[in-house]
């Protein structure tokens, strides 16, 4: 992909040394403006599916591959993309734009067109985890017997999601989330809670980690270890319990020699961004969104 | 006409509920009434004000030239009598034709998910934050080579050029860059550079200025226009912050807050706050990781005709 690594020569480079260039999405369709160029491409999840918690039914994407004058290429690709779809988009959808979360001049172009940044996917190079502990509690991985609590969780921190981002409480959800944890339990995934009297007060969710080869964009090459959701009930919330969660979270991943650990957060939510960025992550890519009603 | 009692009770309670750091509800605003409902018959209120500002004004480097304001009233309401409010704003609008510097603006406490998602829905988007620090300062920061000491008047050129540089980014994600920046920055770094001592400090790598801190105190004394955003006090308002580009991520904005924190600490203050923009990918990391945390949010949409 000769475009793709252009943009990046010429611009991601000098942005963020963790940017890579990212490959074009197959099967799109191309969207010319000039010299700039971009690739549309239409993603639909099933309603009543897992993913379906996490945004809109459908998305509709532009990835823009713009020209020398990056902030220009967007806007006229953004301009372009309108022109084609006249009118307003259906009940349930959004219009989005991935693109690098140190890049100004191309956030400035996004805003003024009502573009709001909506996830961020935020790194956190491997570092030692400074030791931390909370008196009366208990941190213990999760079993098949804990899904109800888990669930419970999990509803919670959906429910907030929902109002400060792009996630959507929609019917099914509590069966969704369950039987995604059980899925989870069986297949590897990782569930931390924390006891405290007995009662799971939060958790975290992590994968396994998993390598990055040169060329799939996104992150860098190497073994990234996956956070996944931390939630903490509302009444055990401020005093300290998320931050021991991460902190296991990142010394079992730190234990299989990964480059770092990736998670998503949502920009507008004022009490994860402070968290995640204490906790050592920063944004990388951040999704940009125009969006029209939930679920 | 007054805002019900009834309303403005409910209002202090959320106010009060949502947030330990937030002081008691400021009395009802004055200006145009809008007034909304819910879909069952809850009555609630906005006051809409209009704000034009000249280029020579400082506000212009934050705020856009013709700004309409609104102060909800939506009470135990939530999303649903926020959304009715901001529907009866968008009507408003459509009687007006704001030019391009204009924007739609409230300013509300931060941890209200409930108007997060109706400020969400409208297209509106978090610019700016006020974010509070309390506590004590954290442990002593060293960057290698920096010199760390309070600006004097003799500085006021190299603190006015880095100050004025960091308009070239957050131009880009807050306010338009206005090109006289310099110049409306001016009378306000004179005043903290003529106050004894003076709330200015400064870091020097090699001699040179390579990062500065402009600072004030602020006393949130009952009644005053601060005790309606912060907690009672004195505190510490850190205004600017920068660092010269070539010497970012060699720890000197961290080296520069910890000697900042410490000395309003020593002082006597209540705590520290400030301004950053949420959409900066680098100030919010920053301020996040130096203890800050957002009490109130600027829910912004630019320009005004752009409220959905």
């Amino acid at each position: 992909m000769a475009a793709p690594r252009r943009i990046w020569h010429t611009r991601f480079a000098a942005l963020d040394p963790l940017l890579r260039p990212v490959p074009l999405p197959a099967g799109g369709v191309p969207l010319r403006s000039g010299p700039d160029f971009g690739v549309l491409t239409r993603t639909v999840v099933a309603p009543a599916s897992w993913r379906a918690l996490w945004g809109p039914s459908v998305t509709y994407r532009l990835s823009p591959v713009p020209g020398e004058d990056a902030a220009a290429g967007v806007g006229a690709l953004l301009d372009a993309w309108d022109a084609r779809r006249a009118g307003d988009p259906e009940h349930d959808s959004a219009r989005v734009v991935t693109w690098p979360s140190r890049d100004l001049a191309v956030a400035e172009v996004l805003l003024s067109r009502g573009f709001a940044p909506e996830v961020a996917l935020a790194v956190r190079p491997a570092a030692p985890v400074p030791g931390h502990r909370v008196p009366g509690i208990a941190v213990r991985a999760a079993r098949e017997a804990d899904v109800e609590e888990i669930v419970a969780l999990r509803l919670t921190e959906l429910e907030y999601a929902a109002l400060v981002g792009p996630s959507v409480r929609r019917p099914g959800a509590a069966a969704l989330l369950a039987a995604e944890t059980r899925r989870g339990l069986r297949f590897g995934a990782r569930i931390l809670l924390a006891d405290r009297d007995g009662v799971a007060a939060g958790l975290v969710a992590f994968g396994g980690t998993s390598r990055v080869a040169p060329g799939d964009g996104t992150l860098p090459e190497g073994r990234w270890g996956h956070l996944g959701t931390l939630a903490v009930s509302p009444a055990a919330r401020g005093r300290g319990i998320g931050r021991v969660l991460a902190a296991t979270a990142h010394r079992e991943l730190g234990l299989s020699g990964v480059r770092g650990t990736f998670l998503y957060y949502h920009p507008a939510n004022p009490l994860s961004t402070v968290f995640w960025h204490r906790q050592g992550y920063r944004p990388l890519w951040t999704t940009w969104a125009r969006r029209r009603g939930g679920g | 006409m007054e805002i019900t009692g009834e309303l403005f009770a409910a209002h202090r309670a959320r106010l009060a509920a949502l947030d330990p750091l937030l002081p008691g509800a400021a009395p009802p605003a004055a200006g145009e009434r809008l007034d909304a409902a819910t879909a069952d018959g809850r009555r609630v209120t906005g006051v809409l004000q209009r704000q034009r500002h000249g280029r020579d004004d400082a506000p212009m480097l934050w705020s856009a030239a013709d700004t309409w304001q609104l102060f909800p009233y939506f009470g135990d309401t939530g999303t649903e009598g926020a959304d009715a409010l901001l529907r009866a704003w968008r009507a408003r609008l459509d009687h007006e034709r704001p030019g391009a510097d204009s924007a739609c603006v409230v300013n509300w406490p931060s941890r209200d998910a409930e108007a997060i998602r109706a400020f969400l829905d409208h297209g509106m988007v978090p610019l700016a934050a006020l974010a509070v620090r309390a506590g004590a300062p954290a442990a002593p920061a060293r960057a290698d080579g920096v010199r760390i000491r309070r600006a004097t008047a003799a500085d006021f050129d190299s603190v006015l050029a880095l100050t004025a540089a960091t308009f070239d980014y957050t131009g880009l994600v807050a306010a338009p860059r206005r090109p006289n920046a310099a110049a409306l920055l001016a009378p306000a770094l004179r005043e903290d550079l003529a106050r004894e001592p003076p709330t200015v400090w400064l870091a020097e790598r090699d001699g040179a200025p390579v990062a500065c801190a402009q600072c004030a105190w602020l006393d949130a004394a009952p009644g005053s226009e601060a005790a309606e955003l912060l907690p009672p006090g004195h505190w510490g308002f850190v205004n600017t912050v920068v660092t010269a580009p070539g010497h970012r991520g060699t720890g000197v904005g961290r080296a520069l807050m910890s000697r900042v924190h410490a000395v309003f600490h020593d002082e006597g203050a209540a705590g520290t706050y400030l301004y950053y923009n949420p959409t900066n990918p680098l100030s919010s990391v920053f301020w996040h990781r130096q203890g800050y945390r957002p009490l109130w949010t600027s829910w912004e949409v630019r320009p005004a005709s752009a409220l959905r």
